[in-house]
């Protein structure tokens, strides 16, 4: 392994939590998606020679993901994700923006997901582990649709409070 | 850094779960011409992506607090084993340019999300394991955490043990059934399982594989009778815990392992030495068979742990 690929992977590794969240807000397949982190990584690797080490390594890679997703979607005869191009500039520089505070932020998400409630938990495994809407975890677990979703929205919510504390406390003591 | 305003949040909301009216999918794409709005749906996805990551491995809350750490690193995100194996495949193909096919497998299996269900028979394949129990047991995997074994007693009675995904349990030929809200509690009696090597989801072992293993990949060559792509994993130097050896046969075509060995099983607890696992012909399950109830006469008693 020479020189370059080891600095390719080493940069990959950190930037890729934002690149599998950018995938995340433009396809909503999770196979696809991973198909598609694949393909990003290998891009990333092969076209590692033309990136310039004096500029930030993110929005380098988010390009080739953008580049990737938007060739990969042509390549089906798929329509383009619901963002423009204007859209997907700002959400583009946004990830770049957020990623790395995130980052140090979610290093807390196991510990507070200790601390949801057993309906929670259920909710947050039909969701995210089985990969099912709010209208089938309704169905399911015999609640209103809209009741799932603001129960989501109340996780989300309580695990970046949780989160958010974690990091000052860590922080403080620090 | 400010939360998003009430509409905002609600936007932002039902973009992440897919329940975007299309009438408003231009207001999202107007509001993310405003950097906060930006920021803000910039911080829902990564968080969304995160908990789908943690949650998707498997019995993500009873994690230590530990492997999210490290996943912040990438180093816990199966999608992220799974590339950096893409990445090191093309290495190893030695051209950055072409990925040679059974390199290309290897990828797809550690990145594959949904893996259909699919049924071994175990068998022991050491001669020194005194206990022979694993011998004819039959392991029947669902989607990820979900499993039933069937394994023999000494005496010759039947214990099953299993989880549909959210809950553990166990059926012994006599007394009560338990129920565990812990979905890993019965796990142990699966080969290298008390090991942490949790080769229950292909996709989730070959991420340990990546991690704690060199691994060499021979592809199928059918005009050799080789059917299947072979990876042999060797456990690095250093590396605590599992098997020595892996043996994974792999059929190309639909990204299933064929058969599996674990050789050299540490002997610390009492357990076979090496265990192999052929996959079974199956009929569709469907997921009430991962359920205790599907296993047991319903007057049973059930006894449910916290």
């Amino acid at each position: 392994m020479n020189d370059l690929t080891r600095r390719a992977i080493a940069q990959w590794t950190t930037a890729q939590p934002a690149v599998s969240a950018f995938l995340r807000a433009l396809v909503p397949d999770v196979a696809e998606r991973e198909d598609l982190l694949q393909g990003v990584a290998v891009a990333v690797i092969e076209s590692f020679d033309r990136f310039d080490p004096d500029r930030p390594f993110l929005p380098w890679v988010l390009g080739v993901a953008r580049h990737h997703v938007t060739d990969a979607l042509r390549r089906k005869r798929r329509a383009p994700t619901l963002f423009d191009p204007e859209s997907l500039d700002a959400l583009t520089d946004a990830i770049a923006r957020v990623a790395h505070g995130e980052q140090a932020m979610l290093g807390h998400l196991a510990a507070c997901l200790e601390r949801l409630d057993a309906r929670a938990r259920e909710i947050c495994d039909l969701r995210y582990r089985r990969d099912l809407a709010p209208q089938r975890i309704a169905e399911i677990l015999g609640m209103q649709p809209n009741t799932v979703a603001k129960a989501l929205q109340r996780v989300r919510e309580q695990l970046r409070a949780c989160m958010q504390a974690r990091l000052g406390e860590a922080e403080f003591r620090s | 850094m400010t939360a998003p305003a009430h509409d905002d949040a609600r936007l932002i909301d039902r973009f992440l779960d897919g329940t975007l009216a299309a009438d408003v999918e231009p207001q999202l794409r107007q509001r993310l011409t405003e950097p906060a709005f930006a920021d803000a749906l910039a911080r829902a996805v990564l968080l969304d992506d995160a908990l789908r990551r943690e949650w998707s491995v498997g019995d993500a809350p009873r994690r230590e607090a530990v492997r999210l750490t490290r996943s912040t690193s990438a180093a816990g995100w199966s999608a992220t084993i799974a590339a950096l194996v893409a990445i090191v495949v093309l290495l190893w193909s030695g051209m950055p340019s072409s990925v040679a096919s059974a390199d290309e497998l290897l990828a797809r299996i550690a990145g594959r999300g949904r893996i259909g269900e699919r049924a071994y028979r175990l068998s022991v394949v050491d001669r020194q394991t005194r206990d022979r129990s694993l011998d004819g047991a039959v392991l029947h995997l669902g989607a990820r955490g979900q499993y039933v074994l069937r394994r023999s007693e000494p005496d010759g009675s039947e214990t099953i043990s299993g989880s549909d995904g959210v809950r553990g349990w166990i059926i012994p030929s006599r007394g009560v059934v338990r129920v565990s809200a812990n979905s890993r509690r019965f796990r142990g009696l699966l080969p290298g399982e008390q090991f942490d090597l949790p080769f229950l989801d292909p996709a989730e072992g070959l991420d340990d594989l990546a991690k704690r293993y060199d691994l060499q990949v021979t592809p199928a060559a059918p005009a050799n009778h080789r059917p299947w792509t072979v990876i042999e994993a060797t456990r690095r130097d250093g590396v605590r815990h599992g098997p020595k050896f892996v043996h994974l046969e792999v059929d190309p075509s639909t990204l299933r392992i064929e058969r599996m060995v674990l050789d050299r099983l540490p002997q610390a607890k009492e357990g076979p030495r090496s265990v192999a696992f052929d996959r079974l012909p199956l009929e569709p399950l469907g997921s009430a068979y991962f359920d205790h109830a599907a296993h047991h006469a319903p007057e049973r008693p059930v006894v449910v742990e916290p």
